[in-house]
């Protein structure tokens, strides 16, 4: 899409926008559909848990792409944007390795004695 | 006075909406400053969510003192699908409120804006539903019954299941009998004045052959009072405000799942405060776009307000691209068997 020199270009290139704003909606709602079918599929977990993050996340950057205009707009939004999101996702993964269940020690925890524990 | 037609297009404005912004960057500070704000909201996001993950996964059952939750018996996939739709439209509704500021086109920003404005309070009013279903809890009963033929009516755990959401034995017994068991009438044809014939069904929730029950009401039309207190109920009213001769002999609770609340719970805390807050942002978006369409509608709003309005639908998005994880992670996920 080439950027409008003048106002009345601008207008040409909205009124295209629009049905590609109706296709893309259409479109995310269809995905939506695939997501809530695939959870009740008899499938292995690990191809329905990468379905549904593969879907989530093309749902994702097709609104930020599309409808924030990220694609039509100067490219610095777009890493500005990404930035916050790299460190968002850096932390969730980093907290959920830190939190990981399997490494809690269950039964070292039960062995602590209360008292002690308060103490310390 | 508002019309229903666009404005006359103001051409020098439309020119200096759609030119370069004098900035360092090129791009408008206004706009510039929601990114970064946004940018720092995913961090926020982020980490409410993987609060809500982790402790998901320490704390398995979510009642810790209490009891196993099911999770997926609380949540109402359907409703929150419906929410998800919902959020989903009313962004494609604000990326064409955007496109006609652009185009200089008010009244048709006014119409997409007000389309926004309705999506955002449904989803709204479906959240509240929801938290409310789910502080309630869930009860299972059983339930015995003598029919007017004198047949013994049994109710049970699975045929009674449409009470489960309803942890209160008080509350589901007065919505029992309000419901009037759940026994619907097939006839009910007069063969003498003030006697009537009747044919009743109670369906099995089961799937399997419903009862069914015949006789004949007398109709005491004194007995019946209407509302004021002068007028009687008519046959078929009478006959239904006397639970059609049924007569409940016993109402028990046989199981019971306590509601989730914020504090009798990990996963109660964890789930409230993540979509609560998400929820904060959809109210704070719906009041930001309400306030654009007041100020639409005074003299000092024109297309040169078009990035106001472009920084309001980025708000409006991201709210939108946040429910898109949540429901991920935090509703679908919970459906996948021994995720």
């Amino acid at each position: 899409m080439g950027h409008a020199t003048t106002w009345k270009e601008a207008a040409k290139i909205e009124n295209s926008r629009y049905h590609t704003f109706f296709n893309l909606a259409m479109f995310l709602a269809v995905l939506t559909g695939i997501e809530i079918v695939i959870i009740f599929l008899p499938w292995a977990t690990w191809l329905v848990m990468g379905g549904l993050i593969v879907l989530s996340v093309i749902k994702f950057f097709a609104v930020i792409l599309w409808f924030m205009h990220l694609i039509y707009d100067k490219i610095l939004l777009f890493w500005l944007f990404m930035t916050g999101m790299v460190i968002a996702t850096g932390t969730m993964i980093a907290l959920m390795l830190l939190f990981s269940y399997e490494d809690v020690d269950e039964e070292a925890i039960a062995s602590v004695d209360p008292v002690v524990q308060m103490v310390a | 006075m508002a019309t229903s037609a666009n404005p006359p297009l103001d051409e020098k404005l439309l020119e200096r909406i759609h030119a370069d912004q004098n900035t360092n960057t090129g791009i408008e500070n206004k706009k510039l400053i929601m990114w970064l704000f946004l940018a720092s909201d995913c961090m926020f996001f982020g980490t409410l969510i993987s609060t809500h993950l982790i402790y998901r996964k320490l704390y398995p059952f979510g009642h810790p003192q209490e009891g196993a939750v099911n999770i997926t018996g609380t949540f109402d996939i359907e409703l929150t699908s419906f929410s998800t739709f919902i959020l989903l439209m009313s962004s494609f509704l604000m990326a064409l409120a955007v496109s006609a500021m652009h185009k200089g086109a008010i009244q048709s920003f006014r119409n997409y804006t007000f389309g926004v404005i309705l999506f955002g309070l449904v989803f709204l009013g479906g959240q509240v539903y929801e938290f409310q279903h789910f502080f309630h809890g869930q009860g299972w009963y059983e339930w015995k019954a003598t029919a007017p033929d004198g047949q013994e009516v049994v109710g049970n755990e699975a045929n009674g299941r449409y009470f489960k959401d309803v942890a209160s034995a008080a509350a589901a017994k007065e919505s029992f009998l309000h419901e009037h068991y759940g026994v619907k009438i097939e006839s009910f044809a007069a063969q003498k004045p003030n006697e009537f014939k009747y044919k009743l069904k109670l369906p099995s929730k089961t799937g399997g052959e419903p009862m069914i029950f015949t006789g004949v009401y007398e109709y005491h039309p004194e007995a019946h009072h209407a509302e004021d207190g002068e007028s009687y109920l008519k046959p078929r009213e009478a006959f239904k405000h006397d639970n059609f001769g049924f007569t409940l002999d016993e109402f028990k609770q046989v199981k019971q799942v306590p509601g989730l609340s914020l504090q009798n719970s990990v996963f109660g805390s964890t789930f409230y405060v993540m979509t609560g807050t998400h929820g904060t942002h959809v109210a704070i978006g719906i009041l930001w776009l309400f306030s654009m369409l007041v100020f639409s509608y005074t003299k000092n709003f024109s297309v040169i307000n078009a990035v106001d309005v472009e920084i309001a639908g980025l708000y409006w998005h991201f709210v939108d691209i946040v429910w898109i994880v949540i429901f991920t992670v935090v509703y679908l996920v919970e459906y996948i068997p021994s995720a």
